[in-house]
């Protein structure tokens, strides 16, 4: 069985990269494979033009933090974080600095003689980050360490993360499944499903721009409708009127036509002669605080809508509303 | 209802009781109470209080053997843990499939008498069938000889009888090791070797205490193999226990040595959980 097949991505110095994908999608295989924790049967990792591929782990000098954690449990803080400087054979007394230094780095000063158990969750995440980075590796591969966290602190250590990397520089990839982290992290952003790569690209325009169905869906809340296309119209099946579309050059029987949630507009009923536009009933209404989330029955499928909280007041179950799907937010992909 | 269950609970615990009381306390006051009575030469022993028994076994000869009984435990349980510590965290790596196997064979052994495992060690190394008519066919040695009965045979018979009860006590430690401890010490430049020297032996470091203290105590009490493939000068405490009760008739003494031995062990016992005890 394969678990990764035909990957080729190509890493920019100095970026944060993130694989993203569903739980067994091969984003923690290739983490180990760049690693060294996980053999190849075919394929070459190149670093700064030399090829690595066979040289172990232990010898390729990149800093991991793995979702375990594995902070040593019969070491001291300290001890720790200076475990990679020893096996460099560093000084000691450089130790003693280097070990300082990064500790004021993850905002855990004075730490150095406390014991892993007498951490919280965020400070074992910051001394595991510490630890990785103490001599200075080339490459910083994570491999979901914020999953444990609950979510506020996990927030908060994505942004410090995300900070730490820039002051830095350093070459980044980060594995998670959770698409808000890849996003507001990342530089660039792997898309992986079944171990083949669906999207490289910028999270943005992977988010605008997604290559097929299962990237427009793996991404936010979003609308996907059996369509095929002709010059930038789509007909959705089950209705007869067509949909103005952006996607451009994509003509074909077999399409979806994708629109985020937060992009359906809701129009009164009433209002009428407008492009774009389908009609539906309410089915369910919930509230995320800041939006709402309305699920609306059309003839096209189900559709669902995030709206302002404000309409909240307007809306009931059960009531018939029209939708309109604005034309730049139409978008087509491939059913993959 | 709450009276009726407690009256319930107090007959069933009183069934462990009893039985503890009755095979264990009772004879341990005997030997007690023999080991301090005076000895009738030629006959049995007479009831008194003499802590003379005592006294010839801490002075010269027997306190040799105690320490020698003691070295021999100690080495052998040690020779256990060398070998079966690489062994064992080896397994816990392997495939399930394979990780069973072994531990049926390993659980096997533990199937096999003392005795036999005595004697199988007493062909092994003797001059006619023993392994050293191997080393003559490998041209290694010139002519075939005994090695037994000698310390190494005790002690190799001994590591022998430790090595699966060893094995059951390091298993179930090392196979919860998290993987992830041994590759993140690889990440920080550690080699395969230094990880498990400076990562996987320290962590375990419970289950090697506890490991030894059991094969200690174990090999305290054995005394078949000392008995099959030991010289007199060899034998533990426990085979000259059988001696001054049995073939010497003196009670007294032999049941002086047993109180002495149950003491060693229980220290040892004592001072090993204190030091498990302790937090990290």
């Amino acid at each position: 069985m394969k678990a990764l097949d035909n990957i080729s991505l190509n890493i920019p110095s100095g970026s944060f990269t993130c694989l993203l994908g569903p739980s067994g999608c091969g984003k923690t295989t290739l983490l180990r494979i760049i690693a060294g924790l996980e053999t190849t049967v075919e394929g070459t990792i190149i670093l700064n033009g030399k090829d690595i591929t066979s040289l172990p782990t232990h010898e390729r000098g990149f800093g991991v933090v793995f979702q375990s954690l594995a902070l040593f449990p019969h070491l001291s803080i300290f001890d720790n974080i200076a475990y990679g400087l020893r096996t460099k054979k560093t000084p000691k007394s450089e130790q003693d600095e280097r070990v300082k230094e990064l500790l004021q780095l993850v905002k855990l000063p004075g730490f150095e003689n406390r014991l892993v158990h007498q951490l919280s969750g965020g400070q074992k995440q910051r001394v595991a980050i510490a630890r990785a980075l103490a001599f200075k590796p080339n490459l910083f591969l994570l491999d979901e360490p914020l999953s444990a966290l609950d979510a506020k602190l996990r927030e908060e250590m994505q942004i410090e993360l995300k900070e730490i990397q820039q002051k830095l520089g350093i070459t980044t990839i980060l594995v998670t499944h959770d698409q808000r982290e890849a996003m507001s992290m990342g530089d660039l952003m792997v898309v992986m499903k079944d171990g083949i790569v669906k999207q490289v690209g910028q999270p943005g325009q992977v988010y605008r721009k997604p290559n097929d169905s299962f990237v427009a869906e793996f991404l936010g809340t979003t609308n996907l409708f059996s369509c095929s296309a002709k010059a930038n119209k789509a007909w959705l099946k089950g209705n007869t009127e067509p949909f103005s579309v952006s996607t451009k050059n994509l003509d074909g029987n077999d399409l979806m036509l994708f629109i985020r949630a937060e992009d359906v507009d809701i129009l009164s009923s009433n209002k009428s002669d407008i492009e774009n536009t389908i009609l539906g009933s309410i089915s369910f209404i919930r509230d995320l605080g800041n939006q709402i989330e309305i699920i609306v029955t059309t003839s096209v499928g189900i559709c669902k809508v995030l709206a302002s909280s404000k309409k909240r007041e307007q809306l009931k179950i059960g009531e018939r509303i029209k939708l309109r799907f604005p034309s730049d937010s139409c978008g087509l992909v491939s059913n993959g | 209802m709450v009276k009726d269950k407690k009256r319930v609970g107090y007959i069933i615990s009183s069934i462990p009781t009893l039985y503890l009381v009755t095979f264990f306390l009772i004879p341990l006051v005997i030997l007690l109470s023999i080991s301090v009575s005076h000895r009738v030469p030629g006959a049995f022993y007479e009831p008194g209080f003499t802590m003379a028994h005592y006294a010839r076994f801490i002075s010269g000869f027997f306190g040799e053997i105690l320490f020698n009984s003691i070295l021999l435990s100690a080495l052998a349980s040690a020779a256990a843990i060398l070998i079966m510590f690489p062994f064992t965290w080896i397994l816990t790596r392997l495939s399930r499939f394979v990780q069973i196997s072994i531990l049926i064979c390993i659980l096997a052994v533990l199937s096999l008498s003392e005795v036999i495992v005595g004697f199988a060690w007493s062909t092994l190394l003797s001059k006619s069938a023993g392994i050293s008519n191997l080393f003559v066919w490998l041209g290694i040695v010139e002519n075939a000889s005994s090695w037994t009965p000698s310390f190494t045979a005790v002690l190799s018979g001994l590591i022998y009888i430790t090595l699966p009860y060893c094995f059951l006590v390091l298993f179930p430690v090392l196979s919860r090791i998290d993987p992830e401890f041994n590759e993140a010490a690889q990440t920080l430049g550690a080699s395969p070797l230094k990880a498990f020297f400076t990562i996987i032996i320290p962590i375990s470091r419970n289950a090697i205490l506890a490991s030894y203290i059991m094969g200690f105590v174990f090999t305290l009490g054995s005394f078949l193999i000392p008995n099959l493939l030991g010289r007199p000068q060899h034998w533990t405490l426990t085979v000259h226990i059988t001696d001054q009760t049995i073939y010497q008739a003196n009670m007294p003494f032999g049941s002086a040595m047993a109180m002495f031995l149950l003491f060693t062990a229980i220290t040892l016992v004592w001072f090993s959980q204190s030091l498990l005890g302790k937090k990290e």
